[in-house]
Formats: C-alpha cells, sequence, structure tokens
C-alpha cells in the first residue's frame, strides 16, 4: 500500500519537476523577445536609463519609422521577398521533379546517382563558397537577383524531402494512369504534385526559412544597396547605429515578424519536418 | 536493335523520363556545387586575387597557413565551441524534451515557443544578445544581480565575450534539438515504462536505462548535426565581432569566419581557399569518427 502511495507520488513529483523546469526555460526563451519588442517601442533616452526602464512611458512607433523611412528598409524587404520568392519557385520545380524521379521512376544508375547527392550534401557549402563567389562574379551577375537566387536552387535536402513524400503516395494511381496511357509528365503534374502538396508546403517553409536569415551568400554576393537583402542590412545598421537600441531592436523585430507569421502559420508541417528527418537520421 | 525499336521507342522509356526530371537538378548541381568542390581545391593551390586567373603556387598557401597565428587561434576557438556547445546543447534539449514528453499541460505551447529562436534570423537574435549582455543598459547583469551576482563586462572582456556567444548559440539551437529529440522519446514504446514500474524503478533508473538507450538514434543525428553547424558557425560570429579588429576579434573568430574574412576581406582568394580545405578535412575526419561510433554505441531495434 505505502509502495503505491509512494509510487504515485514519484509520478506526480516528475510531472510537477517538468513544468516547472519548461516553464523556466519558457522564460528565458520568451524573454529576448519581449526585450526587443519593448526596446522597440521606447525612446533612446529610455534605453540608456539607469536602473534599467522595463516598459515604455508611453509606447512611440517613430523607431519603426525612422527604419523604415530613414534606413530604406522598405527597399531591403523588397530585395528579400524577391529572393525568397525566387528560391522557393526554383526549389519547388527543380526538387519535386527529381525527388519524384528518385521515388518513382526505376531509371539507369539511379542509386549510384543518389549516392552521388549524398556525397555532395556531405561537403559544406562554406568550403565552396568562395569558388561559386568567383563563379558569379565571373558571369557578372554578382549584384543581381539571378546571382542571388540561381545557387541556392539545386537543393539536395528539397530533393530528399520530396522523394519521401512521393513514395508515401499510394502505387495504384499511377498503374491506372499509366493503363490510359499517360506519361510520366502527365502523371506527374495530374496525380503526383497535387497529392504531394503537403510536402511542397513544408519545403516552402523550411527554404523560405533558410533563404529569408541567410547572411553569407548575400553578404558575399551584393555590394550595391540596390540589392541588399534585409539580413545584411541588419549586420550594416549595427555598426552605424551601434548605441541605438530602440532602432536596432524596431530593425530587429521587423527582420523577425515574417519568419514568425511563416512559422505560424506553418508550425505543424515545419515541427513535423523537422521531427522526421531526425528520425530518419 | 529492331526488336529493342519496337517495343518502345527512347522517349517513351523509364531512362528517358528519369533523365529528363533530374537533370535540372544535376545540372545546376555540377555547376553551383559540385565544380565548386574541385575547384576549390585547385585554387587553395594558387595565388588568386579577386580578378583575373590564379597562378599556380604548389603548396605554398599552405605553408603560409600553418605559420600565421590566426589559423591557429581559428581552429582553437572553433574547437572550443564545438566542444562547449554541443554537449551543453544536447544535455539540456534531451532533459527538456524528456520532461515535455510526461504528462504536463500546454505541450503544444512549449513546443512553439522553444522553437522560436531557431527560426528567427541570426543577425537579429546576436542584436537583442549583444544589447542583452550590455554591462550598463542589459538585462543579463541585472537579472545576475538579483540573486547577488557582480556580472562581467560580457562586451569588453575577451573571455567573456566569446563565453557570451556560446550561451547565444546554445539559447538558440536547443528548441530544435528538443524537437528532435522529442520525435524519439515518442517512439519508446510505454510498455518499457511500465515494465520498469513494476519493477519499482525510479523515474530517474528509467531516464537513464530505458529512456537515453533508446532514443541513441535521434541523438546520434542530433550530435552529428550540431557538430557539423558548430564547425561552420558564421552568422553569430559575424554579428557579434562586426567588423571590429583587436582583441574581440581575436577571441570569437572561428575557421569560417577566417575564410570569409581571407577571402572577401583581403581578397586572397588562393590562400582562402587553402584554409576551407582544411575546414573540409577536418569535417571529413569527424563524420568518419561518427560513423564508426555509430556502431559502437548506437542502439536500433
Amino acid at each position: 500500500m505505502t509502495k503505491r502511495i509512494r509510487k504515485k507520488w514519484e509520478a506526480e513529483s516528475v510531472t510537477i519537476i517538468a513544468f516547472v523546469v519548461l516553464m523556466t526555460g519558457l522564460l528565458v526563451m520568451l524573454l529576448p523577445f519581449l526585450w526587443m519588442v519593448l526596446t522597440s517601442f521606447k525612446t533612446y533616452g529610455e534605453t540608456v536609463q539607469i536602473p534599467i526602464v522595463w516598459f515604455p512611458k508611453k509606447y512611440t512607433l517613430e523607431n519603426y519609422e525612422y527604419v523604415l523611412n530613414n534606413m530604406n528598409f522598405l527597399l531591403y524587404y523588397k530585395n528579400s521577398i524577391i529572393m525568397v520568392v525566387g528560391v522557393i519557385a526554383g526549389q519547388l520545380m527543380v526538387c519535386s521533379l527529381s525527388g519524384y524521379a528518385f521515388a518513382r521512376i526505376p531509371f539507369r544508375f539511379k542509386n549510384q546517382l543518389f549516392l552521388f547527392l549524398m556525397a555532395v550534401l556531405m561537403v559544406p557549402g562554406q568550403m565552396t563558397v568562395i569558388a561559386r563567389y568567383l563563379l558569379i562574379y565571373n558571369l557578372k551577375l554578382s549584384d543581381t537577383y539571378a546571382g542571388l537566387i540561381l545557387p541556392l536552387i539545386p537543393s539536395i535536402f528539397g530533393t530528399f524531402l520530396l522523394r519521401q513524400f512521393f513514395m508515401g503516395i499510394p502505387g495504384d494511381l499511377e498503374e491506372a494512369a499509366k493503363i490510359d496511357g499517360c506519361n510520366y509528365w502527365g502523371i506527374y503534374t495530374r496525380i503526383m504534385l497535387p497529392l504531394a502538396k503537403g510536402g511542397l508546403v513544408t519545403l516552402a517553409i523550411f527554404t523560405f526559412n533558410a533563404t529569408w536569415n541567410d547572411l553569407m551568400w548575400p553578404l558575399i554576393i551584393t555590394n550595391t544597396e540596390r540589392y541588399r537583402v534585409l539580413s545584411v542590412a541588419v549586420a550594416a545598421i549595427k555598426g552605424a547605429y551601434d548605441t541605438k537600441n530602440n532602432l536596432l531592436m524596431a530593425a530587429g523585430v521587423m527582420v523577425t515578424i515574417p519568419c514568425v507569421a511563416v512559422f505560424a502559420v506553418g508550425q505543424k508541417q515545419f515541427i513535423e519536418g523537422v521531427a522526421t528527418t531526425g528520425i530518419k537520421g | 536493335m529492331n526488336e529493342q525499336k519496337r517495343k518502345k521507342p527512347f522517349y517513351q522509356t523509364d531512362n528517358f523520363w528519369g533523365y529528363l526530371f533530374v537533370s535540372p537538378l544535376v545540372v545546376l548541381m555540377l555547376i553551383f556545387s559540385v565544380g565548386p568542390i574541385f575547384f576549390s581545391f585547385y585554387m587553395s593551390l594558387t595565388e588568386w586575387k579577386l580578378s583575373g586567373v590564379g597562378h599556380f603556387i604548389g603548396l605554398k598557401n599552405f605553408q603560409e597557413l600553418f605559420s600565421d597565428d590566426t589559423i591557429w587561434l581559428e581552429l582553437k576557438n572553433s574547437m572550443v565551441y564545438t566542444v562547449f556547445k554541443v554537449p551543453i546543447g544536447v544535455a539540456i534539449s534531451l532533459v527538456l524534451a524528456y520532461f515535455l514528453n510526461q504528462k504536463v499541460p500546454f505541450k503544444g505551447m512549449f513546443r512553439v515557443i522553444y522553437f522560436l529562436p531557431s527560426i528567427t534570423m541570426t543577425v537579429a537574435i546576436g542584436l537583442v544578445w549583444r544589447y542583452l549582455f550590455n554591462s550598463q543598459y542589459g538585462i543579463v547583469n541585472v537579472i545576475l544581480g538579483w540573486f547577488g551576482i557582480t556580472g562581467p563586462f560580457w562586451m569588453a572582456d575577451p573571455k567573456y565575450f566569446f563565453a557570451a556567444i556560446i550561451v547565444v548559440a546554445i539559447w538558440q539551437g536547443i528548441g530544435y534539438d528538443m524537437i528532435i529529440l522529442l520525435a524519439g522519446l515518442q517512439n519508446v514504446p510505454g510498455v518499457y515504462y511500465e515494465a520498469a514500474r513494476v519493477e519499482g524503478a525510479s523515474p530517474f533508473q528509467c531516464f537513464k536505462s530505458i529512456t537515453v538507450p533508446l532514443i541513441t538514434p535521434s541523438l546520434f543525428f542530433v550530435i552529428i548535426m550540431e557538430f557539423m553547424n558548430s564547425l561552420k558557425v558564421f552568422d553569430l560570429i559575424y554579428i557579434f565581432i562586426n567588423a571590429s579588429f583587436g582583441p574581440m576579434e581575436k577571441a570569437a573568430r572561428t575557421m569560417v569566419y577566417g575564410v570569409y574574412q581571407k577571402a572577401f576581406v583581403y581578397s586572397r582568394m588562393g590562400y582562402a581557399s587553402a584554409e576551407a580545405v582544411i575546414l573540409f578535412v577536418i569535417i571529413l575526419a569527424v563524420t568518419l569518427i561518427q560513423f564508426w561510433g555509430e556502431r559502437r554505441w548506437v542502439h536500433y531495434d
């Protein structure tokens, strides 16, 4: 009898400890975001007051206005959006075609090609970034949208991800279509793409996140302001406005909001996608 | 020949369609990934400025690299970063995933909010945390003060500067790892725990003897991924150093930062490629060691 009570108590205490730890961690996770948002509404004076001011007296939008108008953020938004849309569109096309082929078409040397892609995937992109830069530079594509977008399109990760999705689609439909005289292009466009919508959305979300947040490639491939994207812009204003934390935090909020919005819409696919990549190893 | 033709014209064969469908990927990959891999090796043997073509100088870049102090600094920093970030990050993620797998309320909320830092632009995270670590106006030292701890000058003392970067990296990464480990935990059949309970095992014993061994595949994946990402860290380092020179830069510069600086600040493409090749060799070695280690301590059912 006492043993049972002890066990029940133990199980409950684990739950309580778990909850307390998780809540504490939650605060640690959220505090920097809260601080960023609060500071973005403060005046400069409030950011350098001692003792520190937690909440602004009056929530001002001046910092946001300044970032949008005087720091040219509208242009950087436009560039970031063009880059992200271009990469997503390109990846969805290229990766869905190859993902479908790897999942469903029995062509020669398929397995060898697949292993080759795995090997390429192991080579870190940072190692080859210099050669890729010189290539784009010599093609006269630095400081263009094409230069920003094209090298990011051939995604092996995207191919593998969509291959998984295509493999999960039952084969009967495909067989029926083949008997009706449908070729692979017809099957791909009319049957497979509509059924793999979940996979396409998952890839789009992953790609949005990676491209929107990427710093290194746009940093080296663009020099003029005309093609500067948000990540590079934020890194640059860090130097120019080092102590103006109210402005920096407003800029931080502005680049974070689109990420959070996309995550809010697609968090289920996103978290599931991350979880499955881990299980498959 | 005749028979083959009668069977199917070429454009109707599986081979034709297969190659057609993979060709956009393969062509773009050859141009933007595979070509650059080979070219990087070649470039590491040349003296190459930004414009024009480099000339072959053999192993001179490597000789210069190893007689230069900065590469040793970068190697050391990359190693320190990895050695602290990976074990601490994975351990915290594992504990959090274990707790999240208990019967706690608000599971969905926890998952989403812990994940938030991993989807946020690292550059923005760098900005916020630099401000949080500010010794005058930052809240990190204020909060440490509540517990009677006098916080150091995080952003002005080289040692604490690098420690602060590692703390931020851990903070940013645990949500992602936690999700993967949680998925692994959810695959562990509940009957194991029930059996252990009947035998009178304590929760800690369950964690040590059931949970950890059974999620070694997920754990292994997370550790490999973390290792690779740590060796390749750039954004966070870049935003913290932020074009400054001197002791802070020295304290925090890692290998990828070194490659970036040599190539795109000093325009020494060949010299930078040599360092990139060394980075590649290190990553390859780590991968091989880990695959060898996988056989020793990963349990697949």
